[in-house]
């Protein structure tokens, strides 16, 4: 049979609870985890040797990552990781993101997860609160580690209960994605930090050509890059102490900043975006405007005449300045049979050197401060600097332990708003939202 | 009625009949056209309004797209091997069973029996969550073997192979009786070989459904490498989103074996059919 | 093939007249290999899925009692009528596959036509492709602003719309797109029912002067309905459990389609409830509910064949 075992092939964990395990060996090696730590990060640095397992082979970790743009720069991490750590295996394992987190969520039920794996906000709540990650609060101290160096509203997404349980690695913020050529066309001038929504309103209209049928810009229903940098430049808000923000003026007035681009015909409608995203109309040069991720420049960037005309700015300014602010960690897997080795690599993924990779692959913007140029320079016919200069009016990705499930409420309550003339006002579907969200937080919090 | 008449109305019966089922013809097929034609289109070209017909350029590269995206020529492999050892598993089992419920006399043999049926009667969406949670403690996640084993226990396969061998005289069997031959001397060199047709409809309903099943891998293989073709197009499709050439690449090279397996064996494709009707 | 042709009869067999037969126990190693197999992973989840229906699961694996509530939730939850109601429609509209099919059969067995075989091939290819693959096919041509069904509205001025992503058109589309792909199935079966209508029906009512419609009418048709009976009951069974084309065309890779729950049927709203969401305790319920729901239809359309089905 041509089985293709992806897991590294350790013996699957116990079934019982970490509560009363049986004697094993992985209870001897979870004891020696918690040694002195100053013992056994002296140990890891004095030998290259047995350090990190018992048994005397060396230690064999799994990497879970869902990006495959990704890989290359991750094994090159890894790679520069292991010259100092030769007697640690790293296989990094590629689950796509939408089984990623089944998969993840199964095997660590089931055995055979991952011993580090990445985490985004959404999730991270939920499996610290499940007790499936390793707490890093101790170990980051002991070794002096102060992640002062990453965004820190970054570095507090991945805390639960006061304690840190992920490390970032990368970050994103949105920004303003404009086709040059349609603005040329149009006559206007390009997008910059002085343009508020009114002058986005206005360019939209400008630029919308049904002949053609281009659309001045793009409204999806996207959260990440539309929601969330609308409602907070409303001085909206999203969640606060376990309460749904929905229901807020501000942010019902956020949201029809999007809803207005729609019902004036501006931008296509969450029908057109589901048959067609706004990604693939950019590129194809149906849509004037767009907001977007620092990945989203990867495919315009490839098509060389989106790239010829793909302009990047921050986005327009509401009430105030703001953008949505999200990156990965890495976290590790509380069974893992090698706590130690994991940490010293997650350790090594929170450095300098491996910011400087990931920048230099252009494929994620690393969050390490300072590292960043790279990423700019491998792009430099986009103004990629946007997101980085936007870091300081970011707000955090909004999360609580049951993200999903209220997150995928907001689609489904919003859509009704999102068809453009005649669709349900936003005012109503927003407040049902609210009313929904916060049955499902009140049952989180009890 | 005179017999021009009656060869006029035949003739416009005929145009006519033809003409319906052309159209019926091009609606089931055009589809089909479509997907290759796409395939073979660059992204911007299908958004041009109106479309173009034909590709301004032919561009092959969306095939070669969707083996570096994705693990496609070893999803194909997965799918080939998942529905080969459905196929022969389920044959093999349900003959044998299929072969005593039907000549064999044993004590519970009639509350067996109806244990099979009301196997019948249970969807198979209803027991995933249990049998994946079976496959999870076997360590079968993300294995093939996770992805046949189900498919190899057929109720409905023992069901249909019972009537079949119930239909042939007993006289052939008994004359291997009296000849000395054991039982699954008998079972194999002569009750199975005049059941063929039976095993050969069956092994086709079941090669087919192996190759289409969509839930079940969702559920079980998450990952790429281990994924056959139905759920490794999905997940393309989240990759691409609406990258519709290379989605449509994809999905007609996905399509091609089965079609290719129809063609060839059209008539136990038939003879499927018309088995399954029997199960009613 | 003619040894196809051997009808196997239910009713032989056990009381057949021959001399009683000596028990024979390797039965038992016959029936094992399938009988294990369909005891551990057939019956057993069947009985665990009901037990299991009573339980919460926890995210990371876990049971907790907790009575109906899995049962009382999914009652409360607007999207479960939603489902259900969607369910059916969609049952209603792959039952336009048997009309369909029986007109296709009906062309087909016309005497002297040529082309039977190719009609019949190319009428059957949609059934044995890959639903996902046809599900992709079908999204694309629905596409509200490229697909190319809008642009052949366009040519007669009749505007479209985004077909699967419009949540008054997306559960239709995705009915009509099952029904493409059963066409060919029920094909099959009614080619052979036509055939076998026995040839002296047929020539007494060219006797009577009955013809072309009326003779459709008041010969095939009843004479055709225990295949009608059979494909009917077939048919709901099938469209009851859609899934793939569901979530190949308005669900996976979709961010945010409007049509979302719209297009929802149960088995949707399972997949999700057990694997988007991580609720397996509704899930289960919900599996649970399909069941009965299949039975009752099944039961239903039992009591009343005995109304309308001729057996010749």
């Amino acid at each position: 049979m041509t089985h293709v075992p992806l897991h590294h092939p350790t013996e699957s964990p116990p079934e019982s609870p970490p509560a009363s395990p049986p004697l094993s060996r992985r209870t001897v090696l979870r004891a020696l985890a918690a040694l002195p730590l100053p013992m056994a990060a002296s140990a890891a640095c004095s030998s290259a040797g047995p350090a990190f397992n018992a048994g005397g082979g060396r230690a064999r970790i799994g990497y879970a990552v869902w990006d495959k743009d990704q890989v290359p720069a991750m094994q090159q991490v890894v790679d520069e990781f292991r010259k100092d750590h030769p007697d640690i295996e790293i296989t990094i394992q590629l689950t796509p993101f939408v089984t990623y987190w089944t998969r993840l969520r199964t095997s660590i039920t089931g055995g055979g997860a991952a011993d580090v794996f990445w985490m985004n906000a959404p999730n991270i709540q939920k499996f610290a609160k499940y007790g499936t990650l390793l707490p890093l609060g101790a170990r980051l101290r002991t070794a002096g580690e102060t992640l002062a160096d990453h965004p820190q509203n970054l570095v507090r997404l991945y805390q639960f209960d006061g304690e840190q349980y992920g490390i970032p690695k990368d970050f994103d913020t949105i920004s303003l994605y404009y086709n040059r050529e349609l603005f040329d066309k149009a006559g206007i001038g390009y997008p910059d930090e002085t343009w508020t929504w009114q002058h986005v309103v206005d360019a939209a209209g400008a630029l919308r050509d049904p002949a053609q049928s281009v659309f001045g810009y793009a409204a999806p229903l996207d959260r990440q890059r539309a929601l969330y940098p609308a409602i907070f430049q409303n001085d909206g808000w999203v969640l606060r102490d376990s309460r749904s923000g929905f229901a807020d003026e501000a942010t019902i007035g956020g949201l029809r900043y999007l809803t207005e681009m729609i019902d004036k015909g501006f931008s296509p409608n969450a029908m057109a975006i589901a048959d067609t995203n706004e990604r693939s109309l950019m590129q194809s040069g149906k849509v004037a405007m767009m907001t977007g991720l620092p990945n989203d420049a990867n495919a315009l960037y490839k098509d060389e005449k989106a790239r010829a005309r793909t302009g990047i700015a921050v986005l327009p300014r509401g009430r105030r300045r703001a953008t949505v602010i999200h990156g990965l960690a890495n976290v590790v897997n509380a069974r893992t049979p090698h706590p130690d080795a994991c940490f010293e690599f997650v350790r090594f993924m929170a450095n300098r050197v491996t910011g400087e990779i990931q920048g230099r692959s252009g494929t994620i913007l690393p969050s390490f401060a300072g590292t960043q140029q790279a990423y700019l320079d491998s792009r430099p016919e986009f103004r990629l600097q946007s997101f980085i200069d936007q870091v300081p009016d970011a707000t955090a990705y909004p999360a609580s332990v049951n993200t999903e499930s209220w997150e995928s409420m907001q689609l489904q309550v919003l859509g009704l708003s999102w068809v453009g003339q005649g669709s349900r006002p936003i005012a109503d579907s927003a407040r049902l939202l609210a009313n929904d969200m916060n049955v499902v937080l009140a049952k989180e919090s009890a | 009625m005179s017999e021009a008449i009656s060869a006029r109305t035949s003739r416009i019966g005929s145009v006519v009949t033809h003409a319906v089922l052309t159209v019926g013809a091009v609606l089931m097929i055009g589809p089909f056209l479509w997907q290759v034609l796409t395939a073979l289109k660059s992204e911007s070209e299908v958004t041009n309004v109106p479309p173009t017909f034909l590709p301004l350029e032919w561009v092959w590269d969306n095939f070669a797209e969707v083996f570096t995206s994705l693990p496609f020529g070893q999803q194909l492999v997965n799918s080939i091997i998942v529905a080969a050892a459905c196929t022969i598993g389920q044959l093999a089992f349900c003959a044998l069973g299929a072969y005593a419920f039907a000549r064999l006399e044993f004590p519970g043999r009639g509350l067996l029996f109806a244990l099979f049926l009301s196997v019948l009667m249970i969807p198979k969406q209803l027991l995933i969550l249990p049998q994946y949670q079976i496959m999870s403690w076997l360590g079968l996640l993300n294995t093939l073997p996770a992805l046949i084993l189900p498919g190899v226990f057929s109720a409905f396969g023992t069901f249909l192979l019972r009537q079949f061998f119930m239909t042939i005289p007993k006289d052939l069997e008994e004359a291997a009786v009296l000849d000395g031959a054991g039982r699954f001397r008998i079972f194999y060199s002569v009750m199975l070989p005049l059941v063929k047709p039976a095993l050969a409809a069956l092994a086709v309903i079941t090669m087919m459904h192996a190759w289409n099943d969509l839930l079940w891998p969702l559920v079980v293989n998450t990952d790429p490498a281990t994924m056959p073709i139905s759920a490794g197009l999905t997940s393309m499709q989240g990759q691409f989103r609406t990258n519709y050439p290379v989605l449509m690449a994809g999905s007609f090279m996905a399509s091609i074996p089965m079609i290719v397996a129809y063609l060839a064996l059209q008539r136990q494709f038939v003879q499927g059919i018309a088995l399954s009707g029997v199960k009613g | 093939m003619t040894d196809l042709a051997v009808r196997p009869a239910a009713a032989r067999g056990t009381t057949a007249t021959s001399r009683p037969r000596r028990i024979d126990r390797s039965a038992y190693l016959f029936i094992a290999p399938v009988g294990i197999g369909l005891g551990v992973l057939y019956i057993i989840p069947a009985v665990t899925t009901f037990v299991l229906s009573f339980t919460e699961w926890g995210p990371f694996g876990g049971n907790t009692f907790n009575g109906v509530s899995n049962y009382v939730g999914i009652f409360q939850l607007e999207t479960f009528w939603t489902a259900m109601g969607n369910t059916l429609l969609y049952a209603l509209i792959g039952l336009l596959t048997l009309p369909i099919a029986i007109l296709c059969a009906v062309l087909l067995n016309r005497k002297g036509l040529r082309g039977v075989a190719i009609y019949r091939a190319l009428y059957f290819i949609p059934f044995v492709t890959l639903p996902v693959a046809s599900g992709m096919v079908w999204k694309w041509l629905y596409n509200g602003d490229f697909g190319l069904i809008n642009q052949f509205l366009g040519i007669f001025g009749i505007p479209g719309t985004y077909w699967v992503s419009n949540p008054a058109t997306a559960l239709v589309a995705i009915g009509i797109v099952q029904v493409w792909s059963q066409v060919g199935y029920y094909l099959i079966i009614f080619i052979a029912g036509v055939k076998d209508i026995p040839a002296e029906y047929n020539e007494a009512a060219e006797l009577d002067g009955a013809t072309g419609f009326r003779r459709f009418w008041h010969v095939t048709l009843p004479l055709l309905s225990p295949s009608i009976f059979f494909c009917s009951i077939v048919n709901v069974i099938a469209t009851l459990q859609i899934f793939d084309l569901i979530y190949v065309m308005s669900q996976s890779g979709v961010s945010a389609n409007p049509a979302f729950n719209a297009t929802q049927s149960i088995l949707s709203l399972f997949y999700q409830k057990a694997f988007a969401e991580g609720d397996k305790g509704s899930a289960t319920a919900l599996a649970f509910l399909l069941m009965l729901v299949i039975g009752a239809l099944t039961y239903v359309q039992f009591r009343l064949q005995r109304r309308w089905v001729n057996y010749v």
